[in-house]
Protein backbone atom coordinates (compact mmCIF):
# COMPACT_ATOMS: atom_id res chain seq x y z
CA UNK A 1 0.00 0.00 0.00
CA UNK A 2 1.17 3.51 -0.73
CA UNK A 3 0.15 7.03 0.15
CA UNK A 4 0.08 9.14 -2.99
CA UNK A 5 -0.84 12.71 -3.91
CA UNK A 6 -4.34 12.78 -5.39
CA UNK A 7 -2.84 14.46 -8.48
CA UNK A 8 -1.11 11.17 -9.29
CA UNK A 9 -4.22 9.00 -8.83
CA UNK A 10 -5.25 6.99 -11.90
CA UNK A 11 -8.47 5.17 -12.70
CA UNK A 12 -8.20 1.53 -11.70
CA UNK A 13 -6.26 2.15 -8.49
CA UNK A 14 -7.96 0.78 -5.40
CA UNK A 15 -8.27 2.55 -2.07
CA UNK A 16 -6.38 0.76 0.71
CA UNK A 17 -7.75 3.14 3.33
CA UNK A 18 -11.08 4.94 3.45
CA UNK A 19 -10.99 8.59 2.41
CA UNK A 20 -11.95 10.68 5.42
CA UNK A 21 -12.65 14.40 5.37
CA UNK A 22 -11.30 16.73 8.06
CA UNK A 23 -14.47 16.55 10.09
CA UNK A 24 -14.16 12.77 10.30
CA UNK A 25 -16.77 11.96 7.66
CA UNK A 26 -15.89 9.00 5.44
CA UNK A 27 -16.48 9.95 1.83
CA UNK A 28 -15.14 6.86 0.07
CA UNK A 29 -14.82 3.36 1.45
CA UNK A 30 -11.76 1.16 1.59
CA UNK A 31 -11.51 -1.15 -1.42
CA UNK A 32 -13.26 1.24 -3.82
CA UNK A 33 -11.81 1.37 -7.31
CA UNK A 34 -11.05 4.84 -8.57
CA UNK A 35 -12.62 6.22 -11.75
CA UNK A 36 -12.06 9.57 -13.47
CA UNK A 37 -15.25 10.85 -11.88
CA UNK A 38 -14.19 9.79 -8.38
CA UNK A 39 -10.76 11.34 -8.81
CA UNK A 40 -12.38 14.62 -9.88
CA UNK A 41 -14.55 14.46 -6.82
CA UNK A 42 -11.53 13.95 -4.56
CA UNK A 43 -9.88 17.02 -6.05
CA UNK A 44 -13.01 19.13 -5.67
CA UNK A 45 -13.24 18.08 -2.03
CA UNK A 46 -9.63 19.30 -1.63
CA UNK A 47 -8.40 15.89 -0.51
CA UNK A 48 -4.75 15.95 -1.49
CA UNK A 49 -3.58 12.49 -0.42
CA UNK A 50 -5.01 9.01 -0.64
CA UNK A 51 -3.78 5.53 0.26
CA UNK A 52 -3.96 2.95 -2.51
CA UNK A 53 -3.12 -0.73 -2.84
CA UNK A 54 0.24 -1.78 -4.19
CA UNK A 55 3.04 0.67 -4.90
CA UNK A 56 1.84 2.10 -8.20
CA UNK A 57 3.65 5.43 -8.08
CA UNK A 58 7.39 5.91 -8.25
CA UNK A 59 7.90 8.60 -5.61
CA UNK A 60 11.50 9.28 -6.47
CA UNK A 61 13.65 10.44 -3.62
CA UNK A 62 11.01 10.31 -0.93
CA UNK A 63 13.03 7.55 0.75
CA UNK A 64 11.74 5.08 3.29
CA UNK A 65 8.56 3.17 2.95
CA UNK A 66 7.08 -0.21 2.61
CA UNK A 67 8.02 -1.20 -0.90
CA UNK A 68 9.68 -4.30 0.46
CA UNK A 69 11.86 -4.98 -2.58
CA UNK A 70 13.33 -1.50 -2.10
CA UNK A 71 14.00 -2.28 1.56
CA UNK A 72 15.71 -5.52 0.57
CA UNK A 73 17.94 -3.62 -1.83
CA UNK A 74 18.96 -1.19 0.95
CA UNK A 75 20.00 -3.77 3.56
CA UNK A 76 23.60 -4.23 2.41
CA UNK A 77 24.08 -0.49 2.47
CA UNK A 78 22.57 -0.02 5.93
CA UNK A 79 24.66 -2.81 7.46
CA UNK A 80 27.85 -1.93 5.56
CA UNK A 81 30.02 -1.35 8.64
CA UNK A 82 29.16 -4.56 10.43
CA UNK A 83 30.47 -7.23 8.09
CA UNK A 84 33.12 -8.25 10.64
CA UNK A 85 30.70 -8.48 13.50
CA UNK A 86 29.37 -11.98 13.84
CA UNK A 87 26.11 -11.11 15.58
CA UNK A 88 25.29 -8.15 13.33
CA UNK A 89 26.07 -10.25 10.25
CA UNK A 90 23.47 -12.71 11.47
CA UNK A 91 20.98 -9.90 12.03
CA UNK A 92 21.78 -8.59 8.54
CA UNK A 93 21.12 -11.99 6.95
CA UNK A 94 17.94 -12.42 8.89
CA UNK A 95 16.62 -8.99 7.90
CA UNK A 96 17.41 -9.68 4.25
CA UNK A 97 15.53 -12.91 4.50
CA UNK A 98 12.61 -11.08 6.13
CA UNK A 99 12.36 -8.40 3.45
CA UNK A 100 12.84 -10.96 0.67
CA UNK A 101 9.87 -12.88 2.04
CA UNK A 102 7.78 -9.71 2.42
CA UNK A 103 8.66 -8.56 -1.09
CA UNK A 104 7.62 -11.91 -2.54
CA UNK A 105 4.38 -11.80 -0.57
CA UNK A 106 3.67 -8.25 -1.73
CA UNK A 107 4.33 -9.18 -5.37
CA UNK A 108 2.15 -12.28 -5.12
CA UNK A 109 -0.73 -10.28 -3.67
CA UNK A 110 -0.51 -7.75 -6.45
CA UNK A 111 -0.46 -10.48 -9.07
CA UNK A 112 -3.49 -12.14 -7.50
CA UNK A 113 -5.32 -8.84 -7.54
CA UNK A 114 -4.48 -8.21 -11.16
CA UNK A 115 -5.66 -11.67 -12.11
CA UNK A 116 -8.89 -11.16 -10.27
CA UNK A 117 -9.43 -7.89 -12.15
CA UNK A 118 -8.72 -9.67 -15.40
CA UNK A 119 -11.29 -12.31 -14.57
CA UNK A 120 -13.90 -9.62 -14.12
CA UNK A 121 -12.99 -7.76 -17.29
CA UNK A 122 -12.51 -10.66 -19.70
CA UNK A 123 -13.90 -13.86 -18.22
CA UNK A 124 -12.90 -15.94 -21.26
CA UNK A 125 -9.15 -15.45 -21.00
CA UNK A 126 -8.71 -15.80 -17.28
CA UNK A 127 -6.63 -18.93 -17.51
CA UNK A 128 -3.79 -17.24 -19.32
CA UNK A 129 -0.70 -16.36 -17.40
CA UNK A 130 -0.32 -12.80 -16.29
CA UNK A 131 3.18 -11.50 -16.46
CA UNK A 132 4.71 -10.41 -13.17
CA UNK A 133 4.66 -6.69 -12.73
CA UNK A 134 7.20 -4.87 -10.72
CA UNK A 135 5.99 -4.23 -7.19
CA UNK B 1 23.23 22.25 36.94
CA UNK B 2 26.23 22.85 34.73
CA UNK B 3 26.44 23.70 31.08
CA UNK B 4 27.95 21.21 28.68
CA UNK B 5 31.27 22.29 27.19
CA UNK B 6 32.46 20.60 24.03
CA UNK B 7 35.94 19.23 24.32
CA UNK B 8 36.95 19.91 20.76
CA UNK B 9 36.04 23.53 20.19
CA UNK B 10 35.22 24.52 23.74
CA UNK B 11 31.80 25.77 22.73
CA UNK B 12 28.96 25.50 25.14
CA UNK B 13 25.49 24.11 25.26
CA UNK B 14 24.10 26.39 27.89
CA UNK B 15 21.09 26.05 30.08
CA UNK B 16 20.06 29.66 29.68
CA UNK B 17 19.75 29.29 25.93
CA UNK B 18 17.58 26.20 26.08
CA UNK B 19 14.28 26.40 24.26
CA UNK B 20 11.61 27.87 26.49
CA UNK B 21 8.83 25.45 27.15
CA UNK B 22 5.28 26.77 27.16
CA UNK B 23 4.45 28.60 30.40
CA UNK B 24 1.51 26.36 31.09
CA UNK B 25 3.90 23.46 31.57
CA UNK B 26 5.38 24.97 34.74
CA UNK B 27 1.96 25.71 36.09
CA UNK B 28 0.77 22.22 35.28
CA UNK B 29 3.83 20.58 36.84
CA UNK B 30 3.05 22.34 40.12
CA UNK B 31 -0.55 21.20 39.99
CA UNK B 32 0.51 17.62 39.42
CA UNK B 33 2.53 17.67 42.62
CA UNK B 34 -0.45 18.94 44.55
CA UNK B 35 -2.42 15.92 45.74
CA UNK B 36 -5.59 18.01 45.92
CA UNK B 37 -5.46 19.13 42.29
CA UNK B 38 -7.95 17.41 40.02
CA UNK B 39 -7.40 16.22 36.46
CA UNK B 40 -10.04 18.74 35.56
CA UNK B 41 -7.97 21.59 36.95
CA UNK B 42 -4.87 20.42 35.10
CA UNK B 43 -6.80 20.07 31.88
CA UNK B 44 -8.17 23.56 32.29
CA UNK B 45 -4.69 25.06 32.48
CA UNK B 46 -3.48 23.23 29.36
CA UNK B 47 -6.67 24.11 27.50
CA UNK B 48 -6.01 27.82 28.01
CA UNK B 49 -3.28 27.54 25.37
CA UNK B 50 -5.40 26.72 22.36
CA UNK B 51 -2.62 26.17 19.86
CA UNK B 52 -0.87 23.82 22.26
CA UNK B 53 -4.10 21.97 23.03
CA UNK B 54 -4.78 21.45 19.35
CA UNK B 55 -1.30 20.00 18.89
CA UNK B 56 -1.66 17.71 21.88
CA UNK B 57 -5.04 16.44 20.67
CA UNK B 58 -3.65 15.84 17.19
CA UNK B 59 -0.80 13.77 18.63
CA UNK B 60 -2.87 11.74 21.09
CA UNK B 61 -5.33 10.91 18.31
CA UNK B 62 -2.57 9.72 15.97
CA UNK B 63 -2.07 5.97 15.59
CA UNK B 64 1.08 6.25 17.71
CA UNK B 65 -0.84 5.98 20.95
CA UNK B 66 -3.50 3.54 19.85
CA UNK B 67 -6.65 5.66 20.31
CA UNK B 68 -6.97 7.09 16.80
CA UNK B 69 -9.64 9.76 16.50
CA UNK B 70 -11.33 9.06 19.82
CA UNK B 71 -9.98 11.64 22.22
CA UNK B 72 -11.88 14.93 22.11
CA UNK B 73 -10.69 16.84 25.15
CA UNK B 74 -7.46 17.44 27.05
CA UNK B 75 -9.08 16.06 30.16
CA UNK B 76 -9.93 12.83 28.42
CA UNK B 77 -6.36 12.65 27.12
CA UNK B 78 -4.99 13.11 30.64
CA UNK B 79 -7.19 10.37 32.02
CA UNK B 80 -6.34 7.92 29.26
CA UNK B 81 -2.65 8.62 28.78
CA UNK B 82 -1.49 10.15 32.04
CA UNK B 83 0.41 13.32 32.74
CA UNK B 84 3.86 11.99 31.80
CA UNK B 85 2.77 11.23 28.28
CA UNK B 86 1.02 14.58 27.81
CA UNK B 87 4.04 16.41 29.19
CA UNK B 88 6.34 14.50 26.82
CA UNK B 89 4.16 15.47 23.89
CA UNK B 90 4.16 19.13 24.93
CA UNK B 91 7.95 19.14 25.26
CA UNK B 92 8.65 17.42 21.96
CA UNK B 93 6.26 19.55 19.94
CA UNK B 94 7.59 22.74 21.57
CA UNK B 95 11.23 21.87 20.93
CA UNK B 96 10.69 20.66 17.38
CA UNK B 97 8.47 23.66 16.67
CA UNK B 98 11.46 25.96 16.45
CA UNK B 99 13.16 23.81 13.93
CA UNK B 100 10.40 22.26 12.00
CA UNK B 101 11.48 23.10 8.50
CA UNK B 102 15.09 22.07 8.89
CA UNK B 103 14.41 19.03 11.01
CA UNK B 104 11.37 17.51 9.37
CA UNK B 105 13.31 14.30 8.79
CA UNK B 106 14.22 13.97 12.46
CA UNK B 107 10.62 14.69 13.48
CA UNK B 108 9.49 11.85 11.22
CA UNK B 109 12.18 9.58 12.60
CA UNK B 110 10.98 10.41 16.12
CA UNK B 111 7.35 9.72 15.24
CA UNK B 112 8.47 6.42 13.77
CA UNK B 113 10.43 5.45 16.88
CA UNK B 114 7.45 6.45 19.07
CA UNK B 115 5.22 4.14 17.05
CA UNK B 116 7.77 1.33 17.01
CA UNK B 117 8.36 1.64 20.77
CA UNK B 118 4.63 1.31 21.41
CA UNK B 119 4.56 -1.83 19.25
CA UNK B 120 7.63 -3.37 20.90
CA UNK B 121 6.33 -2.63 24.41
CA UNK B 122 2.99 -4.25 23.63
CA UNK B 123 4.64 -7.30 22.13
CA UNK B 124 6.89 -7.61 25.16
CA UNK B 125 3.75 -7.64 27.31
CA UNK B 126 4.41 -4.34 29.11
CA UNK B 127 1.60 -2.24 30.57
CA UNK B 128 1.07 1.35 29.45
CA UNK B 129 2.75 1.18 26.03
CA UNK B 130 2.07 4.91 25.54
CA UNK B 131 4.75 5.66 28.14
CA UNK B 132 7.22 3.83 25.90
CA UNK B 133 5.90 5.69 22.88
CA UNK B 134 6.56 9.06 24.43
CA UNK B 135 10.07 7.94 25.42
CA UNK B 136 10.59 7.10 21.74
CA UNK B 137 9.23 10.47 20.72
CA UNK B 138 11.80 12.23 22.92
CA UNK B 139 14.79 9.96 22.29
CA UNK B 140 16.67 12.25 19.87
CA UNK B 141 15.76 15.63 21.34
CA UNK B 142 19.45 16.29 22.07
CA UNK B 143 20.07 16.45 18.33
CA UNK B 144 17.57 19.28 17.99
CA UNK B 145 19.17 21.20 20.82
CA UNK B 146 22.62 20.91 19.19
CA UNK B 147 21.16 22.18 15.94
CA UNK B 148 19.54 25.16 17.67
CA UNK B 149 22.35 26.15 20.01
CA UNK B 150 25.46 25.19 18.07
CA UNK B 151 24.40 25.45 14.43
CA UNK B 152 27.96 25.58 13.09
CA UNK B 153 29.12 22.54 15.01
CA UNK B 154 25.92 20.81 13.95
CA UNK B 155 26.88 21.43 10.32
CA UNK B 156 30.35 20.06 11.06
CA UNK B 157 28.78 16.91 12.52
CA UNK B 158 26.70 16.38 9.40
CA UNK B 159 29.75 16.99 7.23
CA UNK B 160 31.72 14.46 9.28
CA UNK B 161 28.94 11.91 8.80
CA UNK B 162 29.21 12.34 5.03
CA UNK B 163 32.95 12.59 4.68
CA UNK B 164 34.03 9.88 7.08
CA UNK B 165 30.95 7.71 6.63
CA UNK B 166 30.33 7.65 10.37
CA UNK B 167 27.06 7.34 12.24
CA UNK B 168 25.72 10.63 13.58
CA UNK B 169 26.42 9.40 17.11
CA UNK B 170 30.11 8.75 16.35
CA UNK B 171 30.44 12.01 14.46
CA UNK B 172 29.01 13.88 17.46
CA UNK B 173 31.65 12.35 19.68
CA UNK B 174 34.37 13.29 17.20
CA UNK B 175 33.20 16.89 16.89
CA UNK B 176 31.71 17.70 20.30
CA UNK B 177 33.42 15.17 22.51
CA UNK B 178 30.07 13.75 23.60
CA UNK B 179 26.92 12.42 22.01
CA UNK B 180 23.23 13.29 22.14
CA UNK B 181 22.85 10.64 24.81
CA UNK B 182 24.63 12.98 27.22
CA UNK B 183 22.74 16.02 25.99
CA UNK B 184 19.55 14.04 26.53
CA UNK B 185 20.49 13.18 30.11
CA UNK B 186 21.23 16.84 30.73
CA UNK B 187 17.94 17.97 29.18
CA UNK B 188 15.89 15.37 30.99
CA UNK B 189 17.30 16.47 34.30
CA UNK B 190 16.75 20.13 33.49
CA UNK B 191 13.13 19.51 32.53
CA UNK B 192 12.54 17.16 35.47
CA UNK B 193 11.39 14.30 33.27
CA UNK B 194 10.52 11.06 35.03
CA UNK B 195 13.25 8.46 35.41
CA UNK B 196 11.95 6.01 32.83
CA UNK B 197 11.91 8.65 30.09
CA UNK B 198 15.27 10.04 31.14
CA UNK B 199 16.83 6.61 31.04
CA UNK B 200 15.38 5.86 27.60
CA UNK B 201 16.69 9.18 26.30
CA UNK B 202 20.19 8.74 27.67
CA UNK B 203 20.58 4.99 27.18
CA UNK B 204 18.93 4.19 23.87
CA UNK B 205 22.33 3.56 22.31
CA UNK B 206 23.59 1.46 25.23
CA UNK B 207 20.56 -0.08 26.92
CA UNK B 208 22.72 -2.83 28.43
CA UNK B 209 24.34 -0.16 30.60
CA UNK B 210 21.08 1.22 31.93
CA UNK B 211 21.04 0.98 35.70
CA UNK B 212 17.38 1.76 36.18
CA UNK B 213 14.41 1.29 33.90
CA UNK B 214 16.38 -1.03 31.64
CA UNK B 215 13.27 -2.30 29.83
CA UNK B 216 12.29 1.13 28.52
CA UNK B 217 15.85 1.80 27.30
CA UNK B 218 15.77 -1.58 25.53
CA UNK B 219 12.38 -0.90 23.95
CA UNK B 220 13.45 2.45 22.48
CA UNK B 221 16.76 0.90 21.36
CA UNK B 222 14.91 -1.75 19.37
CA UNK B 223 12.39 0.82 18.11
CA UNK B 224 15.24 2.94 16.76
CA UNK B 225 16.77 -0.11 15.05
CA UNK B 226 13.43 -0.93 13.38
CA UNK B 227 12.77 2.57 12.08
CA UNK B 228 16.28 2.78 10.64
CA UNK B 229 15.64 -0.42 8.68
CA UNK B 230 12.73 1.32 6.97
CA UNK B 231 14.66 4.60 6.68
CA UNK B 232 11.50 6.34 7.77
CA UNK B 233 12.50 9.96 8.32
CA UNK B 234 16.16 10.72 8.89
CA UNK B 235 18.16 10.16 12.02
CA UNK B 236 21.22 12.02 10.75
CA UNK B 237 22.98 9.17 8.94
CA UNK B 238 22.15 6.28 6.63
CA UNK B 239 23.16 3.28 8.68
CA UNK B 240 21.49 0.71 10.80
CA UNK B 241 21.97 0.99 14.54
CA UNK B 242 23.85 -1.76 16.36
CA UNK B 243 21.18 -4.09 17.68
CA UNK B 244 22.32 -5.08 21.16
CA UNK B 245 21.60 -8.75 21.79
CA UNK B 246 21.27 -7.86 25.48
CA UNK B 247 18.26 -5.69 24.64
CA UNK B 248 16.55 -8.57 22.85
CA UNK B 249 17.30 -10.81 25.80
CA UNK B 250 15.98 -8.31 28.32
CA UNK B 251 12.59 -8.34 26.58
CA UNK B 252 12.66 -12.08 25.98
CA UNK B 253 12.62 -11.33 22.25
CA UNK B 254 13.55 -13.76 19.50
CA UNK B 255 14.11 -12.65 15.93
CA UNK B 256 10.59 -13.84 15.14
CA UNK B 257 9.21 -11.39 17.73
CA UNK B 258 11.17 -8.60 16.11
CA UNK B 259 9.73 -9.56 12.74
CA UNK B 260 6.20 -9.48 14.08
CA UNK B 261 6.89 -5.95 15.30
CA UNK B 262 8.27 -5.01 11.86
CA UNK B 263 5.06 -6.32 10.29
CA UNK B 264 2.99 -4.08 12.54
CA UNK B 265 5.24 -1.08 11.99
CA UNK B 266 5.05 -1.38 8.21
CA UNK B 267 1.25 -1.34 8.49
CA UNK B 268 1.22 1.75 10.69
CA UNK B 269 3.91 3.86 9.06
CA UNK B 270 1.64 5.01 6.31
CA UNK B 271 -0.77 6.54 8.83
CA UNK B 272 1.87 8.59 10.58
CA UNK B 273 3.71 9.64 7.42
CA UNK B 274 2.20 13.12 7.23
CA UNK B 275 1.58 13.87 10.86
CA UNK B 276 2.94 17.39 10.82
CA UNK B 277 3.48 19.49 13.90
Amino acid sequence: MQKIPTDLAKPGMKLARPVVKDGGITVMAEGMELTEALIDRLSSMKIDKIVVHGNPVDMAGSGGGTAFDERLARMDHLFRHYSNDKWMSRVHDRMKEYFRFKAAQQAARQRAEQERDKLVEEPGTAGEAVNGEEA
Amino acid sequence: MEDLRTTVKGEILSIQDLPTLPGVLDEVSKLVEDPDASTEAIAKVISRDQVLSAKVLKMVNSPIYGFPGRIGTIQHALVLLGFNVIRGIIISTSVFDMMVAAMKGLWEHSLGVATASNIVARNAGFDDPEEYAVAGLLHDLGKVVTAVQLPELHDTILETVRERDLTYFRAEKAVLGFGHDRINAWLARHWHLPGNIREAMSRHHSPHLAEFYKPVACVVHIGDFMVRLFEFGTSGDDQTAYLRPEAMKELGFKMSDLERCLDELSEQMIDIADLSL
